[in-house]
């Protein structure tokens, strides 16, 4: 019986790793068709806020508060600077992202050092039954990583900001004949999608800590889930992270964490062969 | 004999819209066709469910006996169909003797291929252009280069779509030449607008509107066939 | 149809044999130090080599070649210090590399995903390879007899030996000779490669995948095919790494790895397969003279050196360079034959 309920428990656990990860980066390639390989960056950078915060003697929450304004001003700057001019040039897009990733590890390198920093968060445990006891953060962690998606996916579906949002993506040229300032909406969605995976970095840092090539399996992981999300980026992030985060949740179990995470790749690569546009569609099955 | 190509109740929607509606299609061996129809009568969709550019909703099609529904578009190729589609559709980075080499060297040997490459470009009269690339020719001379691939692939059944557009008069009849010249080895399905040239051609002609096949026959039929001169012909016979 | 030789495919072959000349007679002034820091070069340059090709000349951007890289060296690795034979261990370097490029490119390319989940995609792969040998540092992870040692990776290879002759084993100037020509047979093979018919059809994917198709050759079959031989290829550059430094460790796999690969095509150009040789000496060069200099983080520099060819000189330096060099002959023809200054302009295509 408690066995179930620790086994149940790692999987939802598991399955918000992948939706705290996947959303920041389904708002950014998801709604913008912008490849951001910085995304893990991003998120190592939300967890260095958190450890900001912790320095500078914030409650945890603030901290938290605080890495989601810090990341997403520095992602609405990554998209003054650099993204604006790359629109429309997908391998541009990659190869700059990709570079941007490669000087912030450096920076962070560079200025903080490379070794692994703690956040610590004080919350307790609750036990179950008499053997096993479960972390008190890892369920804030759990609420967390859904109330975000569902908050991107509310806000872009029933918000005036939404709506215009994604009428932007879909047709700018035409939106901004309306009279839409076509570049405002794509420095907040960038801005938005940064914020999401700063929040998930401070919400990280206090199980994994903070080191800056922390990125790297971050965005590995959110690849997967929003690639073979497919095209719906918020059902799709749910769905990718219900199955990759089932898998990892069994394998971790059943022998050991990067077993876990070898059996997401290649059961992803697996799907991507007979479903190359990912699980969900906009126009569903022809 | 049975037919060369056959469909079977093919369609293909989209969302909404039907772009192609039951259409049962036949085409004989060695024959001359041409599909008119106003823009958006579904005839580019045709085309490419033929070369399995694009799959259809329902429906079957059948090339020489065998059931090609479900093939890649490479196999179809193999099979013997060749198109050129509505837009120029060649290799633009690559040299017009290049483009026409890759077709004919996909069924005959580097013997062979160099002597088909010869022959379309003295047929097509491109032979001072063969080293330029295709991306720097005029229009009209990229459609030669396309028509040129299909003609080094010497299919069985050939596709064109609008053919002549953006072409000059005198292109357009030598163009018309040309089909009547492969129409010798092959069988050939023209798509066009211009009502002279299919006249020229002289062919079985089948009416597509609203994604059906609306009218079949030689050409005077059609242009006497009321219906088909209230939906399509309107302004061009007046 | 094998086209003559062009201008761009003879310059390099005069580039190369004149460097050749020189690189052949380094060992002859120069210490071992030298040519260790060259035969590097080259190793980078092979792999370079296996990304570049298919990424300019079919289109295809595969960020994942450190995996076969990886598993070139590690199968040597592996191989050579079981059995001691190091002939099959390279052989195993470049074989066991394509068996993986089949099985993952079957599923990548044969599924249809567009390019850029294919750049992703492969790049996901390097993660996900590096991160499973990281935790293979329990001692009981063994193969054969050797431990894999996780993070550690694993020292004291074998060298290379004579296939013909196992009782004597190459050194420094002899693995240096070695590597270089591995990397102008490789340039060679991919410069043959590309003129016969099978290169042909790459380029026309590159141009257009959809009239290939048309044509009645099988994209799909054609992209497996380079993915694999590039594969091997990359391989090839790990076994020869692996021999270098007898030395194979995770960091070969990791993004910083795949990364330079990437950076060495780019700063060299990809449209010819003398600017990712070109590039990887270029940015190796300064890499390692930054890093001797002390100015720390390798990485800063290379994320620069990403955005700066993105954005300032997209298509690299070997064509920026010929470029100027046909406008300075240009010039140089002009002012040799003033009464024909109205046509000749030099350029060539």
């Amino acid at each position: 019986m408690y066995d179930a309920i620790i086994f149940l428990y790692q999987i939802l656990f598991s399955i918000s790793l992948f939706i705290l990860i996947s959303t920041g980066l389904a708002v950014i390639f998801g709604m913008m068709k912008v490849i951001n390989l910085a995304q893990g960056e991003f998120i190592m950078l939300g967890a260095y806020f958190a450890l900001l915060g912790e320095v500078i003697g914030l409650p945890f929450i603030l901290s938290v508060v605080l890495a989601m304004v810090g990341v997403g001003l520095f992602g609405v700057l990554v998209e003054r600077l650099l993204i604006r001019f790359l629109y429309g040039r997908l391998t541009d897009t990659l190869l700059a992202t990709w570079g941007l990733s490669l000087l912030m590890i450096g920076a962070v390198t560079t200025f903080l050092g490379p070794q692994v920093a703690g956040v610590s968060v004080e919350t307790g445990r609750i036990a179950v039954g008499e053997v096993y006891s479960i972390s008190v953060y890892n369920l804030y962690i759990i609420l967390v990583a859904f109330a975000a998606l569902a908050s991107c996916w509310a806000l872009w579906r029933y918000t005036t900001f939404g709506m215009i949002a994604r009428a932007v993506m879909a047709n700018p040229g035409m939106t901004s004949a309306l009279g839409v300032d076509c570049h405002r909406y794509y420095m907040l969605t960038f801005g938005i999608g940064s914020a999401i995976s700063g929040l998930a970095g401070a919400m990280l840092a206090p199980i994994v800590g903070t080191q800056p090539t922390m990125g790297g399996l971050y965005v590995a992981q959110a690849f997967v889930s929003v690639i073979t999300g497919g095209e719906l980026p918020f059902l799709g992030t749910l769905l990718a992270g219900g199955l990759f985060g089932t898998t990892n949740g069994v394998l971790s179990y059943a022998y050991s964490q990067v077993i876990g995470e070898i059996g997401v790749f290649l059961i992803a690569i697996v799907l991507l062969r007979f479903l190359p546009h990912g699980m969900t569609s906009q126009k569903g099955r022809s | 004999m049975t037919a060369l190509l056959e469909t079977r109740d093919l369609t293909r929607r989209f969302g909404g819209v039907t772009a192609i509606d039951n259409v049962n299609f036949a085409v004989d061996h060695k024959e001359l066709r041409c599909l008119i129809g106003s823009n958006g009568a579904g005839k580019s969709t045709f085309f490419k469910m033929l070369t399995a550019q694009m799959p259809p909703s329902t429906g079957r099609i059948i090339f020489d006996n065998r059931d090609i529904t479900d093939l890649e578009p490479s196999e179809i190729a193999r099979l013997g169909i060749g198109i050129k589609n509505q837009v120029p559709d060649v290799l633009d980075g690559m040299s017009v003797e290049e483009n026409i080499w890759l077709a004919a060297r996909s069924r005959v040997g580097r013997e062979g291929a160099l002597s088909v490459v010869e022959d379309t470009l003295a047929l097509l009269d491109l032979r001072v252009r063969r080293k330029d690339l295709v991306g720097n020719l005029a229009h009209g001379q990229r459609q030669w280069v396309e028509f040129g691939m299909v003609i080094a692939l010497a299919p069985r059944l050939a596709l064109l779509d609008e053919p002549t557009a953006g072409m000059t008069a005198a292109e357009t009849i030598r163009t018309a030449e040309l089909i009547a010249e492969l129409n010798k080895t092959m069988a050939v399905i023209v798509v066009e607008h211009d009502m002279q040239f299919i006249r020229r051609l002289n062919a079985f002609v089948t009416v597509f509107h609203q994604g059906r096949v609306l009218a079949e026959g030689p050409m005077h039929r059609i242009m006497e066939n009321e219906e088909v001169r209230n939906v399509y012909l309107g302004r061009d016979a007046a | 149809m094998t086209p003559k030789l062009s201008t761009t495919e003879i310059a390099t072959l005069i580039i190369l044999a004149l460097a050749s000349v020189a690189i052949l007679a380094v060992p002859k002034f120069a210490g071992l130090s030298l040519q260790l820091d060259l035969s590097i070069i080259f190793v980078y340059a092979i792999l370079a080599l296996s990304m570049g090709f298919m990424w300019g000349q079919v289109g295809m951007l595969s960020f994942g070649q450190t995996v076969f890289f990886g598993i070139g060296g590690y199968s040597y690795a592996i191989f050579a210090l079981n059995t001691g034979d190091t002939t099959t261990a390279m052989l195993l370097a470049i074989l066991l590399p394509m068996l993986v490029a089949a099985l993952l490119g079957y599923f990548i390319i044969y599924g249809g995903i567009n390019d850029i989940y294919f750049a992703v995609i492969t790049m996901v792969a390097t993660i996900a390879l590096e991160k499973a040998v990281r935790a293979t540092s329990d001692p009981r992870i063994k193969i054969g007899d050797v431990r894999l040692q996780g993070q550690n990776g694993i020292a004291a290879l074998p060298d290379l030996k004579v296939p013909w002759n196992p009782s004597e084993t190459l050194f420094v100037t002899e693995v240096y000779y070695l590597i270089f020509i591995a990397m102008l047979l490789v340039t060679a093979a991919y410069a043959l490669l590309l003129r016969a018919r099978v290169g042909r059809v790459l380029v026309g994917i590159r141009e257009n995948e959809q009239r290939i198709a048309l044509l009645g050759y099988d994209p799909r079959r054609y992209k497996l095919l380079i993915f694999v031989i590039s594969g091997g290829v990359a391989g090839l550059a790990g076994g020869l790494y692996a021999v270098w430094g007898n030395f194979v460790a995770p960091e070969m796999m990791n993004l910083n790895a795949s990364a330079s690969v990437v950076i060495n095509v780019l700063v060299g150009g990809k449209a010819s397969l003398l600017g990712p040789l070109v590039g990887t000496g270029i940015v190796q060069s300064l890499t390692s003279w930054l890093g001797s200099a002390g100015v720390g983080q390798v990485n800063v520099v290379l994320g620069l050196i990403l955005i700066a060819a993105v954005q300032v000189f997209p298509q690299g330096v070997v064509p920026m360079v010929s470029a100027i060099c046909r406008w300075g002959l240009g010039h140089l023809v002009r002012l040799a034959q003033p009464s024909r200054r109205a046509s000749a302009t030099g350029g060539k295509q």
